[in-house]
């Protein structure tokens, strides 16, 4: 009678252990996730300093767009008290701004010929690629994590460890729509 | 690219050179026919003279037929290979001159198993032929019929045991250069097939957001952000439609500097059909599945180069 007792419990502990453990590896996942994110922004950031240069020479009407992505830059690098959300809302809007730059330089053929603007061009094309696939990856994890917290009988474990549901990457409004590029060149 | 109906004169003289074999070939069917007949019947006949059985009369004229079949096999493909030879290739030449164009062998096997499509066991047996290989726009290709099977053997219960071959792959294969650089191998599979594969390898799938790619496909990739770089939602639409234009079994891999593409095709393609009758139209359909074959190097916009890799 105590054997099969003793089996039981053991058998409810490594429950409780695989799932405890599947908790863990999915907010690890999400962290991991996070990060590639970081390394990707990070990335961009590089660029920008170089991008600014090779573009101001050619496009002296546009100082208004090249100092706004300036700034948006220098408060992301030097912003080390930021919430996730307030970088998240700077990152798009250096997104927007330089989307609207890349359309504004069709009018400038001797740039688009420029070998320095075009590597450069292809590098923020990159970047911009493995963060659109960073955050996807991330999202997809933030699933997989917020089942968990969700689904029984995980959701159990999940509230004793006081985990919290994890957001989604999402594009705010100001990005869905397209950038009005004579807006950009107002300031 | 030159038309078929701009090559159709030209061609038309050794054309009908060739289809003048091809019709001495037909009409002697009857004439080998009768001699088959006759002696399969002089088989069992001096078979019942000499042994009082005439069912010994079986073996010489099994023999006979196999010869039959082996003579008839090989006036059949002689036709056919003068038919490729002296009208195919000079077409396929002139049609396509941006193509380079080798009838054996085709994509080598080391292409093959570094697509890691269809290495889940031995390939034992591997035939590839009717090589293409160019550039289309800023892609260099190369693709042609590949045959690939593993050999299994049987133990017939009595202590001996049969060896024959199980296909693994048969139809068309490419090797593409991918417009984005890669750290890793990402396979993209048919959903309904690789059970073993979705047991095995539960920890590098990838989940994805298109929800008719995902039914169709399941993809593998040990790092989950790369997979999703080569694989942009655009990207799934176009495999999703490559699919749908063949419509038959697509499976790609991503890897190295490579894009491989596996068409799962029964028919023997970029080849004449002489089972019925020789016709130029024929030369018009293998222009036909050669230009459908080019235009996967569009259909999953590999000429679009806005990456860093050029």
């Amino acid at each position: 009678m105590f054997i099969p007792i003793l089996v039981l419990v053991g058998l409810f502990i490594l429950i409780l252990i695989v799932i405890y453990n599947g908790l863990i590896s999915k907010k690890n996942k999400l962290k991991s996730a996070e990060s590639t994110i970081d390394i990707m922004f990070k990335k961009r950031h590089d660029l920008i300093p170089n991008l600014i240069e090779t573009v101001k020479r050619y496009m002296q009407h546009e100082a208004g767009t090249l100092t706004e992505i300036t700034k948006l830059r220098q408060a992301l690098v030097g912003g080390t008290n930021m919430t996730t959300s307030e970088r998240n809302n700077l990152e798009n809007q250096l997104s927007t701004q330089i989307s609207g730059l890349k359309l504004t330089v069709e009018n400038y053929p001797d740039l688009k010929a420029n070998t320095n603007f075009l590597d450069l061009q292809r590098s923020l094309n990159e970047v911009e690629e493995q963060l659109s696939a960073a955050r996807r990856a991330y999202n997809a994890s933030a699933v997989n994590y917020n089942n968990g917290l969700q689904m029984f009988p995980s959701n159990i474990i999940a509230n004793m460890m006081k985990l919290e549901e994890a957001a989604f990457y999402d594009i705010p409004e100001q990005e869905k729509t397209n950038p009005n590029v004579g807006n950009l060149f107002d300031a | 690219m030159v038309e078929f109906d701009t090559l159709r004169s030209e061609l038309t003289d050794k054309f009908q050179a060739v289809e003048a074999q091809y019709k001495i070939y037909k009409r002697n069917q009857g004439f080998y026919i009768f001699g088959l007949i006759v002696l399969c019947i002089l088989s069992f006949v001096i078979a019942a003279k000499f042994t009082q059985n005439p069912f010994f009369g079986a073996f010489p004229a099994l023999a006979f037929v196999m010869v039959f079949l082996a003579i008839r096999k090989s006036q059949k493909k002689k036709i056919a290979n003068l038919f490729k030879s002296s009208i195919l290739i000079p077409a396929i030449q002139k049609g396509f001159p941006e193509l380079k164009y080798r009838s054996n062998p085709g994509v080598h096997k080391s292409d093959f198993l570094a697509s890691t499509l269809y290495t889940s066991g031995q390939v034992d047996r591997y035939n590839s032929e009717d090589l293409f290989e160019g550039n289309h726009g800023d892609t260099a290709f190369r693709f042609s019929e590949v045959h690939a099977e593993r050999r299994e053997t049987r133990s017939d219960g009595n202590g001996g045991s049969s060896t024959h071959y199980v296909t693994i792959f048969r139809g068309i294969f490419m090797v593409a250069d991918f417009n984005k650089s890669l750290s890793y191998t990402t396979r993209v599979i048919q959903a309904r097939d690789g059970f073993f594969e979705k047991l095995f390898n539960r920890k590098t799938k990838v989940s994805l957001e298109n929800p008719e790619f995902e039914k169709i496909f399941n993809t593998y990739c040990e790092d989950q952000v790369e997979a999703r770089y080569i694989l942009s939602t655009a990207m799934m639409e176009r495999i999703v439609k490559l699919q749908k234009m063949w419509n038959d079994k697509v499976n790609l891999s991503f890897s190295g500097n490579h894009v491989y593409i596996a068409i799962n095709h029964a028919r023997n393609l970029f080849e004449p059909d002489l089972s019925d009758k020789m016709e130029l139209e024929q030369v018009e359909r293998i222009f036909k599945e050669i230009n459908a074959c080019l235009k996967i190097i569009d259909t999953l916009d590999l000429n679009t180069r806005i990456w860093t890799k050029n």
